[in-house]
């Protein structure tokens, strides 16, 4: 049989979405044991981040959409993830993203986000995506600003107070 | 991303294939009770969820993982059987769950054989370890039944857990382990034999 693993590339000016991979994990242990990772589930240990890098890629299975992870084209490094997040708890799909710190302060992580975006719109059928941020993430609330996205209000994300932020709506590219 | 091929196995009684979505409620069911209390449940709905994303993502990401058992006749699930190497993990990991209400048939017999032939037989495995919590009787049974004999030296997961160390391609060829195993099997599936006297997966 063939597990029906069908995880699109997507190419922006400076970046490459494309499917997670092993070699991404010591980037996102990193990333989990840090600081940077209070606001999306941190801290993980390296056995509970290679858990989410496999259910990353399950996501895509189950639900036929998922998050990518990016790396800049130029030197093909590792830089973030972006794209659509929906499991149990989840009262909608979210566009979510994250940015290494070796990516930070270029842009990246609107980059890909905006293209995750246009491509929900396009072809998952999904033209207004909410984000789930946490109250005290100014940096990804001040991105999600910049997007377009405006609070709409609080929700409970597991037991913690997120507030809800919804994007513009999206013309299919 | 190319299509990854996950291989059938087939047993007398069982079809193998790998994890498919509409699988996943009796693998919820399964996670949510009790008798996940040795694989890390019960899980929460969501764990359960990530869990068995994580199921699936392993065969991308390792090249083997976990195929789903199904019954050859009626094709109904009824555990899960095959390989685990999470990060961390000292070593490649034969494991196996079956669902509660399907346990005493031999099927985890059945299915960890096939998959650890496939393992060595097809992957080029030279061994497998199976992490067992030292509670879990049905498990450390098994494990004696397919051959494997506990390591005291070897490293566990998190010192919660024993390691049973299976028997190597070679061992097992040259002994009657496998013949026994066969037999074993031959009368699970004989209507007439009816094993008695102690808790069998």
């Amino acid at each position: 049989m063939s597990l029906n693993i069908n995880i699109p590339v997507i190419e922006t000016e400076r970046l490459r979405l494309r499917a997670p991979q092993l070699s991404d994990l010591e980037a996102m242990t990193k990333f989990f044991a840090s600081d940077r990772s209070q606001f999306v589930g941190g801290p993980r240990d390296e056995a509970t981040t290679f858990m989410s890098l496999t259910s990353r890629i399950g996501h895509w299975v189950v639900r036929g959409h998922g998050l990518w992870h990016f790396e800049e084209k130029e030197t093909g490094t590792f830089m973030g993830w972006t794209g659509v997040i929906n499991a149990p708890g989840w009262h909608e799909p979210e566009l979510g993203w994250s940015v290494m710190e070796a990516g930070e302060g270029k842009g990246y992580a609107s980059e890909a986000a905006i293209a995750a975006r246009t491509y929900a719109a396009t072809h998952f059928g999904m033209p207004q995506l909410m984000s789930y941020l946490a109250p005290a993430n100014a940096r990804s609330i001040a991105m999600a600003k910049r997007l377009g996205a405006t609070y709409e209000r609080e929700h409970q994300l597991h037991g913690k107070l997120c507030h809800v932020y919804r994007h513009p709506k999206v013309e299919a590219a | 991303m190319p299509t990854k091929t996950i291989p059938i196995l087939e047993t007398k009684r069982l079809v193998l294939r790998g994890p498919e979505p509409e699988d996943y409620p009796n693998f919820k069911a399964t996670f949510a009770s009790y008798r996940s209390r040795f694989m890390g449940g019960p899980l929460n709905a969501y764990e359960t969820w990530m869990l068995y994303a994580a199921e699936i993502g392993h065969w991308n990401i390792r090249g083997y993982g976990m195929w789903m058992i199904h019954d050859k006749e009626t094709d109904e699930t009824l555990g899960m059987a095959g390989g685990w190497f999470p990060a961390k993990w000292p070593e490649r990991e034969i494991a196996w769950i079956i669902w509660p209400d399907k346990a005493g048939h031999g099927y985890a017999l059945e299915s960890t054989h096939a998959v650890r032939r496939y393992f060595y037989n097809e992957l080029g495995w030279d061994g497998a370890v199976s992490y067992i919590d030292p509670k879990n009787l049905d498990s450390i049974r098994l494990a004696e039944r397919l051959g494997a004999v506990k390591d005291k030296s070897a490293p566990s997961v998190d010192g919660h857990d024993v390691v049973y160390r299976h028997p190597s391609p070679d061992a097992l060829a040259s002994s009657q382990i496998g013949d026994a195993i066969e037999m074993e099997i031959s009368h699970y599936a004989d209507p007439m034999f009816k094993p008695k006297g102690y808790a069998l997966d």
